[in-house]
């Protein structure tokens, strides 16, 4: 059954299969060249044709394409310079073209059918020319002019610098499908590249073809195994069908040493306690590999290894970092159940440079977390995760993070260690009267340094703006004429904290041993109409009561308008002294 | 009242038997050392220990030396001793029994109305908020009391999420019998390098003791002889407090005996049983629990919604707020007799709402989290501040 809903047009099994497949080439795939058709058509049925695995795939959005053949040697115009690929990565560049074109390259350029930029140029001994005339002067200026120098002999020889464009950019993606990048993720490597779009899916999909065929499939080992499981990869393993890597003769030499990444750092993102995000600086050369597994590494961080040692260490995080603001590359990865390290290793060529490793432990969150309120201050409670020693407890106003043009100086962090915690009923701290997200951190010990856990969060709701009332004597002449005419008046004065809208209000008397808690608790002796308040302009109502005292007066939010008219407001009385009247 | 240290005092109470005695005749108990001639008591059955607290095990030669206060040598073995004992109970008296004040607080109440665990957490509660916010401390006065404070209440309720085990009836078996806890309440002085002291007696009473006339004649002598008492009634006993009570606290339904009302009429009668036809002068806490089971009711801005005060003493003004919020809601559970009767029968009372768990306990009798209290210092605090041994906070 097709699972969009869309109806099939190959009823049967068959069919079924098919359609199944092509769904789940296009998750990783968006060009595939006819190999893949044969293969899916295979797996299909005997059905099934190629035309039909063809349509069901370009419906499901794959296009299918003749994948170019990529070259197993480096061209022999600088097969003759082992020092090339040495001095690109000096200079930073992943394309030799890059010192040529300049930023014209990203406008975008095309690579199967010769070079060829977007804007029509080509490359050819003048403009590599050119460009030697304007080799920049300082550091770089040797290993600058010595890339044009050899592109420069290359041009010599008809396509040969065609071939050198199209294997640099092969060999960019070459290394990351050997660290398990996804065809799509290819993709997007080759069109950083500046690589027009439909040759990058090609060019990616070639690549990812080449590294199936030359991958040797571990029947017993699934997709997606725990970390515990070894890698299924690669080249690196030894396997007679493996392609050889290149003689030494042919290798490039690399004068810069490998430099691991030190400062790999895990840490769990708010509201996603499934997910833990990794992050780490780029090394000047090389790429970076994250590998995972249910233990340490032996070698300390630091050392330089054969990469199909790092092979056998774990597997490969399917991944691609994605540069963040402050430089650093960003990956999040779904937290797994068992307790896992992830190390990064940076790769070049045969050799692994042994990065430092996070330990990314599935670890659970404080459970049952509640909230209650006691006016401005909040007291939460929490089951604690085995091993917790503290807590971290993180409050914001609720607005501050709904509204992206808040500022989130509101956000106040503390520490609560479980001992406190334990002795003292709980955490309690003053958030105020707005409604309030909480977020709540267990710290866990861990052999070298603590672990927090993934957030447990709660909304604490707001309570309605304090608006105290009080109960006074009416003052001055008015006063002194009602206190000899004996009648009995009070002045009501009502203060909003902040401003607000107060809503209707009744005022009670009653003549019970107990003060009022209801409206019902007493007999209605004045309403105030509501109206909006502002806490500099205090309301001032003066209210006649009964003839007979002592009473109690009490004030309540008329209980007969509608809830949304009774607005958010919390009518907090005086001393209860205040409110008896003679 | 001030002690005059020089003055021997007419009426002192024990804090174990609670019975009175002039302190001319407190004993002593033998050391246990070898006198100076090299003989030693002997340890043996001790008469009149065993009539009050059951069987207690042998114990030192116990004697009584009218002309010493503090010291005394032992008649049978010649070893110099400071070990004083009641003249009643033989009961080892605290340290500075008679040289600072004492105040037998009597903890009352109806069976389940949660009184040991109010006195547990309320203990736990002075040694980690409450003594902080007052400046004082309140260590156990004798080994009894240590041991068994951390070991029977404070380690079952706080480590092992336990409600204790229905306090037993005092009548029921002697040999079972728990005596009250002693702590001594010390605050700095307003001299440098002085303290002030006072001891704080516990007596717990077993619910059942009150719920019939023939069992409280046992504790008509600890009532006689507190000097305040605290009431603990459970507001789930009454019918109109059980209406409004969140469902998952009425786990038993109530018994008559165990009615708020008649347990107040029956301690009262105590009180009064012997004296003319008076008020009670007695200070009397009456305490509400189980707030928790309630709290959904309390609309926002009660007093009973309120932060716990943080003033180092009793904060009247929040007291007041309190015990007047507590009596409108008497009505409201159908508890309006309580209230009269307590205005024509008692001089000085004080209604307290507290919570001593912060949640509803499980059917099983335990805590599944951590203990929250609410207001549980309140009715002690107001005690004490009413013997002065506290500030009392008046605000405007």
């Amino acid at each position: 059954m097709i699972q969009d809903g869309s109806e099939s047009r190959y009823p049967g099994p068959g069919a079924q299969r098919l359609d199944r497949g092509a769904a789940a080439v296009s998750e990783d795939a968006s060009c595939v060249g006819p190999g893949r058709v044969d293969q899916l058509c295979a797996e299909s049925g005997p059905g099934v044709t190629a035309a039909e695995a063809r349509k069901a795939l370009e419906r499901r959005g794959v296009r299918v394409a003749e994948l170019p053949s990529l070259p197993a040697q480096p061209p022999s115009a600088i097969g003759r310079h082992p020092e090339f690929a040495d001095l690109l990565s000096r200079l930073g560049r992943k394309l030799s073209i890059e010192l040529v074109f300049g930023s014209a390259l990203k406008r975008g350029f095309r690579v199967l059918k010769g070079l060829r930029l977007e804007d029509g140029r080509h490359l050819d001994r003048e403009v590599i020319d050119e460009a030697r005339q304007q080799t920049p002067t300082g550091a770089l200026h040797d290993d600058w002019s010595g890339v044009l120098s050899i592109l420069a002999d290359a041009a010599q020889e008809p396509g040969a610098l065609d071939d050198i464009a199209f294997w640099e950019v092969v060999e960019v993606l070459r290394p990351l499908a050997r660290l398990g990048y996804s065809q799509r993720a290819l993709t997007e490597q080759a069109t950083r590249l500046s690589l027009e779009r439909g040759e990058a899916e090609v060019l990616a999909a070639a690549v990812a073809e080449e590294h199936a065929m030359l991958t040797p499939r571990d029947p017993a080992a699934p997709p997606k195994t725990e970390p515990s499981v070894p890698a299924v990869d690669r080249s690196t393993v030894a396997d007679p069908g493996v392609k050889p890597d290149p003689p030494a003769a042919s290798r490039p030499v690399h004068t810069e040493p490998l430099q691991p990444v030190t400062d790999l750092q895990a840490r769990t993102i708010r509201s996603r306690t499934d997910i833990v995000q990794l992050s780490w600086s780029p090394p000047p050369v090389g790429m970076v590999s994250l590998r995972i597994a249910a233990e340490p590494p032996t070698w300390s961080a630091g050392t330089v290894i054969a990469i199909r040692d790092a092979d056998s260490y774990g597997r490969p995080l399917t991944a691609t970092g994605v540069p963040g603001p402050d430089r650093r590359m960003t990956h999040e990865l779904a937290l797994p159940q068992a307790r896992a390290f992830v190390t990064a290793m940076t790769v070049r060529d045969a050799d692994a440079a042994v990065g430092s490793t996070v330990e990314i432990t599935k670890r659970a969150p404080v459970r049952g977390l509640s909230a209650r309120r006691f006016g401005e201050e909040v007291r939460l409670t929490w089951t604690w995760p085995e091993d917790a020693i503290t807590a971290r407890v993180a409050w914001q106003p609720s607005a501050a993070i709904d509204d992206e043009h808040v500022p989130s100086a509101g956000r106040q962090q503390r520490t609560c260690s479980r001992r406190a915690y334990d002795a003292e009923g709980g955490f309690s701290a003053v958030m105020g009267h707005a409604a309030q997200r909480v977020a709540v951190w267990a710290v866990i010990a861990g052999t070298d340094r603590e672990q927090v856990t993934a957030p447990a969060e709660i909304e604490v709701p707001q309570t309605g703006i304090p608006v105290h009332y009080d109960v006074r004597r009416v003052p001055g002449f008015s006063g002194l004429v009602s206190l000899v005419r004996r009648q009995r008046r009070r002045v009501l004065r009502l203060r909003a904290t902040r401003r607000c809208v107060l809503p209707d209000l009744i005022v009670v008397e009653s003549r019970h041993p107990g003060i009022p808690l209801a409206p019902h608790g007493g007999e209605a002796v004045a309403k105030i109409v509501g109206r909006p308040m502002d806490p500099d302009m205090p309301l001032n109502v003066v209210v006649e009561l009964g003839a007979d005292g002592p009473s109690w007066l009490t004030c309540f939010i008329d209980p007969a308008k509608p809830a949304p008219a009774r607005g958010r407001v919390t009518l907090v009385p005086p001393p209860v002294a205040r409110l008896r009247v003679r | 009242m001030v002690a005059l240290p020089l003055l021997p005092r007419f009426r002192l109470a024990c804090p174990y038997c609670y019975k009175i005695f002039p302190e001319w005749q407190i004993e002593f108990r033998c050391s246990g050392r070898a006198g100076p001639g090299g003989e030693r008591c002997e340890p043996a059955p001790d008469p009149q220990q065993e009539s009050h607290f059951g069987s207690t095990g042998d114990q030192l030669h116990s004697f009584r030396d009218v002309r010493h206060r503090y010291r005394a040598v032992c008649p049978v073995s010649g070893a110099q001793t400071t070990t004083r004992v009641c003249p009643r109970c033989h009961s080892v008296l605290p340290v500075h029994f008679g040289r600072i004040n004492s105040q037998l607080i009597a903890l009352t109440g109806a069976r389940d109305s949660g009184k040991t665990v109010f006195m547990t957490v309320f203990m736990h509660e002075f040694g980690y908020r409450l003594g902080d916010r007052l400046g004082a401390s309140i260590p156990g006065a004798d080994d009894e009391t240590r041991n068994s404070f951390r070991r029977d209440y404070e380690q079952r309720l706080y480590e092992g999420h336990s409600l204790p085990d229905p306090t037993f009836t005092v009548a029921a078996d002697r040999q079972g019998y728990r005596p009250p806890m002693v702590f001594k309440f010390k605050r700095q002085a307003p001299f440098p390098g002085r303290t002030r002291q006072t001891l704080l007696s516990f007596f717990d009473t077993a619910g059942e003791d009150l719920t019939t006339k023939a069992s409280t004649e046992l504790n008509g002598r600890y009532l006689e002889a507190a000097d305040a008492i605290i009431l603990i009634l459970d507001p789930l006993q009454m019918s109109g407090g059980r209406r409004l009570a969140a469902r998952a606290a009425l786990q038993q339904d109530p018994r008559p005996e165990d009615d708020p009302y008649s347990v107040l009429q029956r301690i009262t009668e105590m009180l009064q049983a012997g004296h003319r036809d008076r008020k009670v002068r007695k200070p009397l806490a009456v305490v509400f629990t189980k707030l928790d089971a309630l709290w959904h009711e309390f609309p926002e801005g009660s007093a009973l919604n309120r932060p716990e005060p943080k003033s180092a003493g009793c904060d009247e003004r929040d007291s007041l707020d309190v015990h007047r919020h507590v009596q409108a809601l008497l009505h409201d559970w159908d508890g309006r007799q309580i209230d009269q009767f307590l205005q024509h029968h008692y001089r000085c009372y004080r209604y307290f709402g507290a919570s001593a768990l912060g949640a509803i306990p499980t059917p099983d009798r335990r805590v599944s989290g951590v203990i929250q209290p609410y207001r549980v210092g309140d009715p002690i605090l107001w005690l004490l501040s009413r013997a002065r041994m506290v500030r009392t906070i008046r605000r405007s």
